[in-house]
């Protein structure tokens, strides 16, 4: 027994959101690595998961974008408010994908194809005012899909055929549909598996390299053989609902709200009292042994509007991710076309479906302390202020310079509280050619050219590693400053092996006559400051 | 009835004093490094003060230095308009990443993004903001002072500072030389810088001290004022008691110099 449901999905959401054509060479980057790109940087060979610098060198007009949740999810909220009409009950999956049951509207509107094109017409309507176009151009047209449960459902809407606007999968035919697809889409879509990545890389290494085969091995083995993770595999894979339906009401005492006064008409003043909601509703879940998957979020304004939205996750919704949605949802309200008539006075938070709770076991020894919680807190008001990657959290990574160290990792991508690590696992290797401790305290982001000299010719090094005569004086600017002391030059030559990003380079230590100690760095002959010790 | 009642009263209030958990001087002091407990007269950093940290040479490793310590026994640390911090010569001072935040560009809202992290950390550190109200300034000191938060303004010449909030404390980095290199060989190991300070209350009397910032170890260590001994000629070296004699004399008599 499964339910029937339609999945809406907008190509490039990011892009779409952010109001760029899918004529301009665009392409949204978190991290340093494109997570979103337009159809024209695709068509110049950009493809997700490229380097910023990388794609830029493909495509040398492409604009680049940062990526902002926040933008993304705001922008959503008309176009689901667009569906609203057709069905009471858009869930929300993530920005740019949300879903509903069909039975009731294609009942009503006469099949699931009219149900289709219905959805299809609203929605594009909405995508053309984001886009400010009259029409929704073809590239970025929302793709539907329509099968017997979600999993389904929405690998129906990814797996466009040619010339078709939407992919409806007929009823029961859904494992059929999901037999050939590859193993990696139950990673891909919606990673329901708690250690998802290695289960399916598992799969495909034991030679299940299509959902069908994953159907073919009996179920017993695989819950014998890799406990609920292969089961929730199994019963996807088989085109069932993750779980079996459960219709226990959920119980009323985790409801939680709190009446806002003086009513809120800003979102970076409501995000504070998110959080506080969130971590409530996860308390007293958590006290019953329940996690949330489907959360109600609810608002009552001083004119008596009611406003409702239903978000779901594939996981549970851990506190943060409860707090970025109602931030979200708040955000979308407050900012859309047909914003509320007066501040928001009541917010509400109501989880509408409920899974047993795993839980997180805590360290015996503190590991998530109030402390931590409490920077979050502060984070997340930051986060609120600024922008979502502008707060990060720094990483020991192993590297050959000084510079390249320590890599800062945007905090949406770090769990604060959890278990971390702070050191990627090659951070304490050997790094032959690296300069060793005391590392300089202060870097220079733009490049400080420098003459090195001696007695005012140019100095370089040879092939061999050496240098081409004794360094005397740094010049910048017309001025020069004798040098104390030296030592060097340590020599890098980095991926030889990759074309693009081979790296030859000569570091020098230098003292300089006003007591300040510099690295230099000599790359394709010129020498640069790269850090100064301070 | 009345004078049971007040002497009820007076009994209660006796209780309450006696139960009132005792807030100790120390309690709300962060931790330093054993070296700086002289030079600071709380003898660590008190909960919400202002240290300013300027010089030409060695701020930033002093600065990282200072909170080193309290990084250490479990205090998170906020990074704020440091964009050019080198923060693996945080981690070689002993400063937790695990327990750091960095928000590099604050752009205008400089104070709006410090006085969030005041109370949720307990040291931000900072560079030099684009520009700082003063009345934004003032507001800021009274929330540290409430919430006990310590701020650690650095002022290192590397990037252009427009206002500040006044400092409880000022220490200022004066000379400093480096070791370990020796033309074209070695490295450089260890470094000795004079740090001076100065301030409200009792760090206004001033004076300095020399460090080893870092030592060999990477770590800090106070040092003597560096030794200003020299022998005149004329004297004959009796023996090794005199000259030892000798020594404590002249390190006793800062000044006394000869030719």
């Amino acid at each position: 027994m499964t339910t029937r449901t339609l999945v809406l999905s907008a190509p490039h959401w990011p892009l779409t959101a952010a109001g760029v054509p899918p004529t301009v060479p665009a392409v949204v980057v978190l991290a340093n690595q494109v997570v979103a790109s337009s159809p024209a940087a695709r068509e110049e060979g950009v493809v997700d998961g490229l380097r910023r610098r990388e794609s830029q060198a493909r495509c040398p007009q492409l604009e680049v974008l940062e990526y902002d949740p926040d933008r993304d999810a705001r922008r959503f909220e008309p176009v689901v408010a667009a569906l609203e009409d057709l069905t009471p009950r858009v869930e929300v999956l993530e920005p740019g994908r949300c879903s509903f049951p069909t039975r009731g509207p294609s009942r009503y509107f006469g099949g699931d194809r009219s149900l289709t094109e219905l959805v299809a017409e609203r929605a594009d309507t909405a995508l053309a005012e984001q886009l400010d176009m009259d029409l929704c151009p073809t590239s970025s047209a929302c793709r539907i899909g329509v099968a017997d449960g979600l999993f389904a459902a929405g690998l129906a809407a990814d797996a466009q055929l040619i010339g078709e606007r939407f992919h409806i999968v007929e009823p029961d035919m859904s494992p059929g549909f999901l037999a050939p697809l590859p193993v990696a889409a139950l990673q891909r879509w919606c990673a329901p598996l708690g250690d998802g990545e290695s289960l399916v890389d598992l799969f495909w290494r034991l030679g299940l390299r299509s959902l069908g085969r994953v159907v073919e091995v009996p179920v017993n083995d695989l819950l014998a053989r890799f406990g609920p993770d292969g089961l929730l595999a199994h019963r996807l894979a088989s085109g069932l609902d993750e779980r079996p339906p459960d219709t226990r009401p959920v119980p009323p005492e985790s409801h939680v709200e709190s009446e806002l006064d003086p009513p809120v008409m800003r979102v970076d003043t409501a995000t504070f009292i998110a959080k506080a909601l969130a971590e409530q509703m996860h308390a007293r879940l958590a006290a019953d042994g329940l996690a949330c998957t489907r959360l109600v979020i609810e608002a009552e304004t001083e004119h008596g509007e009611h406003l409702s939205r239903v978000w779901r996750h594939e996981g549970a919704l851990l506190p943060s991710d409860v707090a970025d949605r109602v931030r979200w949802q708040l955000d979308g309200w407050l900012s859309s076309r047909h914003r509320p008539t007066a501040g928001i006075s009541v917010l509400r938070l109501v989880p509408d479906e409920v899974i047993p709770g795993s839980g997180r076991q805590l360290g015996f020894w503190g590991g998530q302390t109030q402390a931590a919680e409490r920077a979050e807190r502060a984070l997340a008001r930051v986060q609120g202020l600024l922008g979502a990657s502008s707060v990060t959290i720094p990483e020991r990574r192993g590297a050959r310079g000084p510079v390249e160290q320590v890599g800062k990792v945007p905090l949406p991508l770090v769990d604060l509280t959890g278990d971390r690590s702070v050191s990627t696992p090659c951070a304490d290797a050997p790094w032959p050619g690296n300069i060793p401790a005391p590392s300089p305290s202060v870097f220079h982001r733009e490049p400080f050219p420098v003459f090195v000299v001696n007695a005012g010719r140019p100095i370089g090094v040879t092939g061999r590693g050496e240098l081409t005569s004794q360094p005397d004086e740094v010049c910048f600017g017309g001025e020069c400053i004798a040098i104390t002391n030296w030592a060097g030059p340590w020599l890098v030559d980095e991926r030889w092996w990759e074309p693009g990003r081979r790296r030859r380079v000569a570091r020098l230590q230098v003292v300089l006559a006003d007591e300040t100690a510099h690295v230099l760095i000599l790359e394709s002959g010129k020498w640069c400051i790269e850090a100064t010790y301070d | 009835m009345a004078n049971a009642a007040l002497a009820d009263l007076k009994a209660l209030q006796h209780a309450a004093d006696l139960s009132r958990p005792v807030t100790l001087a120390k309690d709300n002091v962060l931790p330093v490094p054993d070296a700086f407990i002289g030079l600071l007269p709380d003898g660590g950093l008190r909960r919400g003060s202002t240290v300013t940290i300027n010089g030409k040479v060695g701020s930033t490793s002093l600065a990282l230095s200072l909170i080193a310590e309290a990084s250490k026994t479990g205090s998170w640390t906020a990074v704020i308009a440091m964009p050019w911090l080198g923060l693996i010569a945080a981690d070689e001072y002993g400063i937790d990443l695990s327990r750091v935040a960095v928000v590099d560009e604050p752009g205008d809202q400089w104070a709006t993004v410090v006085a969030a992290m005041v109370g949720a950390f307990d040291v931000v550190l900072t560079g030099p903001p684009k520009k700082v109200r003063g009345s934004d300034g003032r507001r800021l000191a009274a929330r540290m002072r409430e919430r006990g938060t310590v701020l650690v303004q650095v002022d290192n010449g590397w990037s252009h500072s427009a206002g500040f909030v006044t400092g409880d404390l000022t220490l200022t980095t004066g000379k400093c030389e480096w070791n370990g290199l020796q033309d074209g060989h070695g490295r450089l190991t260890s470094r000795r810088v004079e740090v001076s300070i100065g301030g409200r209350g009792a760090a206004g009397r001033g004076g300095s001290t020399w460090f080893s910032l870092p030592n060999n170890d990477g770590e800090v260590d106070s040092l003597a004022p560096p030794p200003v001994v020299s022998i005149s000629s004329d004297r004959l070296i009796g023996s090794v008691e005199d000259v030892a004699e000798r020594l404590r004399h002249l390190t006793a008599v800062p000044g006394l110099e000869a030719g």
